[in-house]
């Protein structure tokens, strides 16, 4: 019970904060927008890039506004000695990262929520009839990229290079989930049916429950004393 | 305890590495046939093989010292740990490098995307991370602690990126490096024996490396310790 | 031919440029035990 407590408390924590000063979720917002619109100049020399190309527009856009969240989430812990007051305090560790998790899981997701209509938008692609599917894939890269996200960026922030130092662990690590997004969506923006890419959401799911089992048992050895 | 074991051993460990290699060298030129499809480019793979066997052993050492570190904070694991790490870079360095230049002899490429040449880029990325992470800690403790971490992390990614890769190639099928005609069949028996030779080569170089390495980085880590001791009584 | 040459002459090379690093790092901790031994030498008779 303490445990969901401690939890709920911190996902309160970073919404709240980040509902007061909002720096979080515009910053995220509007690099993803660039992203958007130079990987649209940088993909094609026509007047919009190859159809091919887009989930994986899609996909870059939401890693790399990803990054930033992360960075976000832990470096302003370590500056103002939260990750202290929370080590410091009788809670499981596990419970730490759940809730630092479930945090950034939601910032991505909101953002992931507005970048994906303007995407929509802005590349003339039709993604009402299949959102159910699309929500579903962008809900199982979301938890497998923040699952391992979270454990790494807890490591970035605490070393000596802070931020520099995810996008150099992270990415290489998270390829199996982008690799597999990028697939499963493209399916699914080509109007397949979910059926069709059984093997990927398999492969997805396996590495957010592996990475999840990873992050909780080893989370305690990177944010102890 | 493996590390002092190989002090012990190195010196006899050492020759037998070089007799094995010059002898795997020899097998390579005298006894191996030539492959009827590729010609002699071919025989890179008995560096290639073995070089991606020896990456794989030293990343999975990296996983077993991390593991046991987390689990007994013995300072001997991590440097067993870190050791490996950085053979494993090194001998996966070669495998990217055999690998190329196998390709553009046999395909007239030098990248194809090959999963098993990909998977070894990506690990690649992911412990030369490792070795940037640990460079970067803010103490040699944390250092520890987070490369401990993420050999953990890095080890169990590898069947995701194995599969993702594996899969994703499936999709634009092209030129796979292997053994051209005989992927088949079975390998001509002189063949396996050149490559099995090959294999215990490296895998004896590998651990007299491991030999050398481990108590240099020994030295260090005391070294370390000794010359902050030394500007504390300075003063 | 040369492609195999080459592949054997990186490996090769690459081997033994690991081995004098390692070479090298070992040297200069010998120079630094030697360095600090003489100053605790020093010390000693201060």
């Amino acid at each position: 019970m303490k445990f969901l407590l401690t939890t709920g408390a911190i996902v309160r924590k970073d919404i709240l904060l980040e509902f007061r000063t909002k720096e979080l979720l515009v910053s995220m917002l509007l690099f993803a927008l660039l992203i958007l619109v130079i990987l649209n100049f940088a993909l094609g020399t026509g007047s919009a890039p190859a159809e091919g190309a887009l989930p994986g527009v899609l996909w870059v856009t939401f890693t790399f506004a990803g990054v930033l969240g992360l960075n976000r989430s832990f470096l302003t812990e370590h500056e103002s000695g939260g990750l202290h007051g929370m080590v410091l305090a009788p809670v499981d560790c596990e419970a730490i990262y759940l809730g630092k998790m479930l945090a950034n899981f939601i910032f991505m997701g909101v953002a992931e929520a507005i970048v994906l209509p303007i995407f929509a938008v802005l590349f003339n692609f039709p993604i009402l009839g299949r959102l159910p599917a699309l929500l579903m894939v962008l809900a199982l890269g979301n938890l497998g990229f923040t699952a391992v996200g979270t454990l790494l960026s807890a490591m970035a922030a605490s070393s000596r290079m802070r931020e520099v130092l995810l996008p150099i662990i992270l990415f290489p690590t998270a390829i199996p989930v982008i690799v597999g997004a990028v697939n499963v969506t493209g399916r699914v923006l080509a109007g397949e049916p979910l059926a069709h890419s059984v093997p990927w959401l398999k492969l997805l799911g396996a590495y957010d429950t592996i990475f999840l089992v990873v992050a909780i048992l080893v989370f305690g050895y990177v944010i102890e004393e | 305890m493996i590390s002092r074991a190989l002090e012990g051993w190195s010196r006899g460990l050492a020759a037998a590495a070089a007799v094995l290699m010059v002898l795997a060298v020899l097998a390579v030129a005298l006894y191996a046939p030539i492959e009827r499809e590729q010609g002699l480019p071919q025989k890179i793979f008995y560096l290639h093989v073995p070089s991606a066997w020896v990456m794989f052993l030293a990343f999975f050492f990296v996983f077993i010292g991390s593991v046991r570190y987390l689990w007994k904070k013995d300072p001997a694991w991590d440097t067993f740990a870190y050791c490996c790490a950085e053979l494993g870079v090194l001998f996966c360095t070669l495998v990217l490098a055999t690998g190329p230049v196998w390709g553009k002899a046999t395909w007239g490429a030098w990248w194809t995307w090959d999963p098993r040449l990909t998977l070894t880029l990506i690990l690649w990325l992911i412990y030369s991370g490792y070795l940037i992470l640990r460079a970067s800690a803010a103490s040699e403790e944390q250092a520890a602690r987070f490369g401990a971490v993420l050999g953990i992390v890095g080890f169990a990614d590898v069947p995701l990126i194995h599969f993702s890769v594996l899969w994703w190639r499936g999709m634009h099928p092209a030129p796979v490096i292997g053994l051209g005609g005989v992927q088949g069949g079975g390998l001509h028996p002189a063949m396996l024996y050149t490559l099995l030779l090959s294999l215990v080569a490296f895998t004896a170089l590998f651990l007299s490396l491991l030999g050398l390495r481990i108590p240099l980085r020994r030295a260090e880590m005391e070294m370390r310790d000794v010359r902050r001791l030394s500007t504390f009584t300075q003063t | 031919m040369g492609f195999m040459v080459a592949a054997y002459l990186v490996v090769w090379a690459g081997l033994f440029l690991y081995v004098f690093w390692l070479a090298r790092k070992s040297r200069k901790l010998a120079e630094e035990v030697k360095a600090l031994r003489e100053a605790i030498v020093r010390r000693g008779h201060e």
